[in-house]
């Protein structure tokens, strides 16, 4: 590597990874700086900073995808309530694994789909077909590694944080009510659940926890739980939406990073096709 | 401070001059990425606006983004400074009269 040249694998990345009308411009402001004698260290740090503050941004103008742990929790009711759906249990395997992967997979697409077609509307005047379907591809590539990624990690970062979880109990609510967990505390002989003007509501007992909504049509089922541990939670999309706990955050990120980058990708294809024909 | 320096730099003003600017008066390093995502969100609020430049072989073939001040811009600035001198002349009579 010259002087005059900056360290490849930074400027590859914000070449290929940074978004925003202004990349080109910061690019070239970067390398400018470097060649007047800047360090190797100062072109790392705000090439780094670049994309972080790109990301961001992105996430702010995609703001919609906070709709995602709604759409979420809409999901796993229907299939809760729709037993017919998971008769493909009854398959043989392979087809069994297949099935449920697919029906585990497949809502989530779907919104991303969703909203990748709801851009692709609004925003492109010229598409180009390849692009969309080769996005498609990269998202359901994408989102499988994702969820199978943030899945494999929470068990992890669980068990360094908490020994209560070593035993499972808490891990095991998290695939049945994906957002809805507000607390889960182990320990203690007696479960206590707290109650909050979102509809949650408890009972207690040592090793079962009934939660009692309100009236509600995406009432839950009863949750049995380990020994000595409590639940609380939200109880409606609505709820699931506005939700800003750790599990809902580590539930967007799947959402959050596939449909910007399928976003990204179908962008970037369709303005590179516009400019070679032009 | 980003809008000031877009108008003392006139017309030599993109990202480069633009932050070599900042860290000069503020005395410390700026990221660059951080002073395009400020005129940014001013040019979405029409208080700046851009032109690309020609590409140039010592920046790796990419174009300069020039910015500058609109009217709304400057008038923005003008108001501020304003309010910020009578703040600042208010100052004395409330420590005489906290005192």
């Amino acid at each position: 590597m010259s002087r005059i040249t900056p360290p490849r694998l930074p400027a590859w990345m914000l070449e290929h990874l940074n978004t925003g009308k202004s990349n080109d411009a910061l690019t070239g402001d970067l390398v400018e700086e470097f060649r007047h004698g800047r360090s190797v260290v100062w072109y790392w740090r705000q090439a780094i900073a670049a994309l972080v503050i790109g990301w961001l941004r992105n996430i702010r103008n995609h703001r919609n995808l906070m709709l995602a742990p709604g759409w979420t929790l809409m999901t796993m009711r229907v299939a809760e309530h729709q037993a017919e759906v998971w008769h493909v249990w009854r398959l043989n395997w392979p087809w069994s694994s297949l099935c449920s992967a697919t029906l585990f997979f497949l809502p989530g697409l779907i919104f991303i789909w969703a909203g990748m077609a709801l851009y692709l509307v609004a925003q492109m005047r010229t598409l180009n077909l390849w692009w969309i379907g080769r996005s498609l591809l990269l998202s359901i590539l994408l989102f499988i590694g994702v969820s199978f990624t943030v899945a494999g990690s929470v068990p992890l970062f669980k068990l360094i944080g908490h020994s209560d979880s070593r035993r499972g109990s808490t891990l095991s609510i998290a695939p049945d009510v994906p957002l809805i967990v507000r607390r889960a505390v182990g320990g203690g002989r007696e479960v206590t659940v707290i109650r909050d003007k979102r509809g949650v509501a408890t009972a207690q007992s040592s090793t079962r926890i009934y939660i009692e909504p309100p009236n509600s049509p995406w009432a839950p089922k009863p949750y049995q739980l380990d020994r000595n541990v409590s639940a609380a939670g939200t109880l409606s999309p609505w709820g699931a939406i506005t939700e800003a706990g750790v599990w809902a955050i580590v539930n967007r990120l799947p959402f959050f990073l596939i449909l910007i980058f399928t976003l990204w990708a179908t962008a970037r294809g369709t303005r590179a096709m516009k400019s070679i024909a032009e | 401070m980003i809008l000031l320096a877009v108008i003392n730099l006139g017309e030599e003003a993109y990202g480069v001059p633009i932050s070599r600017e900042l860290e000069r008066y503020r005395g410390r390093d700026v990221v660059v990425g951080s002073v395009y995502a400020a005129l940014e969100r001013l040019e979405a609020k029409g208080v700046v606006r851009s032109a690309i430049g020609e590409p140039t072989p010592e920046r790796g073939g990419k174009a300069k983004r020039y910015f500058s001040v609109t009217h709304e811009g400057l008038r923005q600035v003008q108001e501020t400074r304003r309010v910020l001198s009578q703040l600042w002349k208010a100052l004395p009579e409330l420590k005489r009269s906290a005192l």
